[in-house]
């Protein structure tokens, strides 16, 4: 009884201390696209240098936190590039454009906050 | 001699462990406007615990910006009403060391219909407190930065 306790609780434990966890809000905005692939072909944009022509799709909010000594450092071009790819994908989007970006670190944990919006643009296609 | 080393060794302990988790910082800003501050230029206690900046927005604008600022940094609002804020850290179980909990509070003050008095204070609390850190400067310069945008 007491072995078994003694796994749950070190189960528990470990489940609290994962390396990296991610919190995506997704705002989906306009028309209704079909999601493209994971892996779909996607580019990121400059907020000052958008094209005159294109489409949003959604906005995004992300929070990605990772803890150091479990593998869990996060960086907004490494962690949050690829959430929000595969966000914009789902969106059926090919490109996004990041509109304010944090990265914060406190003792072990490392943080990366993201705003972007997935827009479509016709001339990538 | 051995008892007293003893003493001296178990007091410095004690000493260390108590300064690692006391209190630290303030709910209330010692800076306030001035007709001399420059726009978007924040002010910074030495252990950033305390800063202050006037925000080149309207009162409306700056409060979505310490809103939004605040969600960056891990926190959670508490308690708001039109010219304060009130937030809290989140959590998190470390490892080693477990980190969040530091209280923030912001007051803003609209000083102009183009600009925002903006006080930020951070206050650490006694249990977790090896894990905690001041957070004013970094929101008041993360909030320069977006109102720049």
């Amino acid at each position: 009884m007491n072995h078994t306790i003694r796994l749950l609780l070190i189960v528990s434990l470990s489940s609290l201390l994962v390396a990296c966890s991610t919190v995506t809000r997704v705002e989906a905005i306009g028309s209704n696209r079909i999601a493209l692939n994971k892996d779909c072909q996607v580019s990121i944009l400059e907020k000052s240098k958008l094209p005159d022509s294109y489409e949003t799709l959604g906005k995004i909010e992300t929070h990605i936190k990772g803890n150091i000594f479990l593998g869990g450092s996060v960086k907004t071009n490494d962690e949050g590039y690829k959430e929000l790819r595969t966000k914009t994908c789902a969106l059926g989007g090919n490109a996004f454009v990041i509109d304010d970006s944090m990265e914060t670190s406190s003792a072990e944990m490392r943080h990366v906050h993201i705003w972007a919006r997935v827009l479509n643009i016709p001339e990538i296609l | 001699m051995f008892q007293v080393k003893k003493i001296f060794a178990v007091s410095s302990t004690l000493v260390v462990l108590v300064g690692l988790t006391a209190c630290a910082g303030v709910e209330t800003s010692k800076y306030s406007f001035n007709s001399a501050l420059k726009v978007n230029e924040v002010t910074k206690s030495s252990d950033c615990y305390d800063t202050s900046v006037l925000l080149g927005k309207n009162l409306i604008v700056a409060k979505e910006i310490t809103k939004k600022v605040l969600s960056g940094v891990d926190s959670t609002i508490k308690s708001e009403d039109n010219n304060s804020i009130k937030a809290e850290r989140n959590r998190h179980i470390g490892l080693f060391v477990g980190s969040g909990g530091e209280e923030i509070f912001v007051n803003l003050k609209d000083v102009s219909q183009a600009n925002t008095f903006i006080t930020i204070t951070t206050k650490t609390g006694f249990v977790g407190g090896a894990g905690q850190k001041a957070w004013s400067c970094q929101i008041a310069d993360e909030m320069v930065k977006m109102a720049g945008n």
